[in-house]
């Protein structure tokens, strides 16, 4: 079985990827942290994380450079909306999404997807990148 | 036959003429926000023309660094410790007199960018704004032009709207297909015998025709065309961006 960890600390993003991506071969577990997240890699090995950026505590890139030191077979992609909460806040094309999601890309991370994306789009980058 | 001189001899094509070399702009970023530093730092680097040469949490390491570096900009955020409203650029501004300095923050506040140019910035760009905008500034900058983002420029349009003391016209009088592209057209400055020309009407016909729409909707000169046409969207935004800087 394949293991996706989602790190966001929106719940309806945690509950929307939860819920879409998980299927009969791939488990997907959820933390709100990164130091959650990291401590559940640590527990149980993942194959693919999904980190946000702005997080409460250590943000997603300094996560980025830990799992790209300690695991680095997991691929990773970053997701951000430029630090706002919900559909309507999003910021995809502004330059403080495309500033997180750069730092990311240097950080390590394999794939970045502005929010909001769609289903569809996060399936084909996880393709991609997986 | 046409003799061919000594310098036919050499590799040039036009003797004497050599193409400058173009170097990349020198960008030092102060932000105290690491993420915003690595992240521009990041979409800078990928551009052919510009380098970043430093960066600094705070604004006396930031103003150590452009003593060291001799950038050619610095990009610089207001709000970090120990440092509001426009304090950072006011201490850029008078420790490195040469140094051309754009703002890049989430405030949008018209005092905030009203006191970012008076305390010597020579471009502002918020956050939200597109990347483009931002390498569109950053470029406008280096080769010393005052540079803004769309944002700041819809906003500094809006109040220009509302300082010009006139309240708008209803903004929904019902308008014909021709009544628009006239109104572009006047609201553009093109003269009449232009727009005669270009719509192959008359010259007279064209003078009739714009004074009684004038009349209907209560314009009783160019300007306030412009900012009829401004407010019912008739202008693009690059328009916009022209009447703006030409006036």
């Amino acid at each position: 079985m394949r293991r996706i960890l989602v790190i966001d600390d929106e719940p309806f993003v945690l509950d929307a990827l939860k819920r879409v991506l998980a299927t009969s071969t791939v488990a997907v577990i959820g933390a709100s942290t990164a130091d959650a997240g990291l401590s559940a890699m640590r527990e149980s090995p993942v194959d693919l994380v999904i980190v946000d950026v702005i997080l409460p505590g250590m943000d997603g890139v300094a996560a980025i450079k830990i799992i790209r030191r300690d695991f680095p077979a997991v691929r990773i992609i970053a997701i951000s909306g430029g630090g706002n909460f919900g559909l309507n806040a999003y910021l995809p094309d502004a330059i403080s999404t495309n500033a997180y999601l750069a730092a990311c890309k240097t950080a390590g991370a394999d794939g970045t997807l502005a929010k909001p994306f769609e289903t569809a789009e996060l399936r084909a980058l996880i393709d991609q990148v997986t | 036959m046409a003799r061919l001189d000594s310098s036919a001899n050499s590799d040039a094509i036009w003797p004497g003429f050599t193409r400058s070399e173009a170097k990349p702009i020198r960008i030092i970023l102060i932000d105290d926000h690491r993420i915003v530093r690595e992240g521009i730092s990041a979409l800078l680097t990928l551009e052919n023309d510009m380098a970043v040469v430093g960066d600094a949490g705070d604004l006396d390491t930031g103003i150590e660094l452009v003593h060291r570096h001799k950038p050619d900009l610095v990009i610089c955020d207001l709000t970090m410790p120990g440092c509001t409203g426009t304090i950072a650029v006011r201490k850029l501004c008078r420790e490195c007199p040469t140094m051309r300095v754009l703002v890049l923050s989430a405030h949008d506040s018209l005092e905030c960018i009203r006191e970012s140019f008076a305390a010597g910035a020579i471009g502002y760009v918020r956050k939200d704004a597109l990347r483009v905008d931002l390498l569109a500034a950053v470029r406008r900058v280096a080769e010393g032009a005052q540079a803004i983002c769309l944002g700041v420029s819809d906003m500094l349009m809006r109040n220009w709207l509302l300082e010009a003391g006139t309240t708008p016209p209803a903004a929904n009088a019902p308008l014909e297909p021709e009544d628009r592209q006239i109104l572009r057209l006047i609201a553009l400055g093109v003269p009449t015998w232009r727009i005669a020309a270009d719509l192959r009407r008359g010259v007279k016909v064209v003078e009739k025709y714009r004074a009684n729409l004038m009349r209907r909707l209560n314009l009783s000169s160019t300007a306030a065309v412009t900012r009829y046409a401004v407010t019912c969207n008739l202008l693009s935004r690059e328009e916009v961006d022209r009447l703006v800087s030409a006036d």
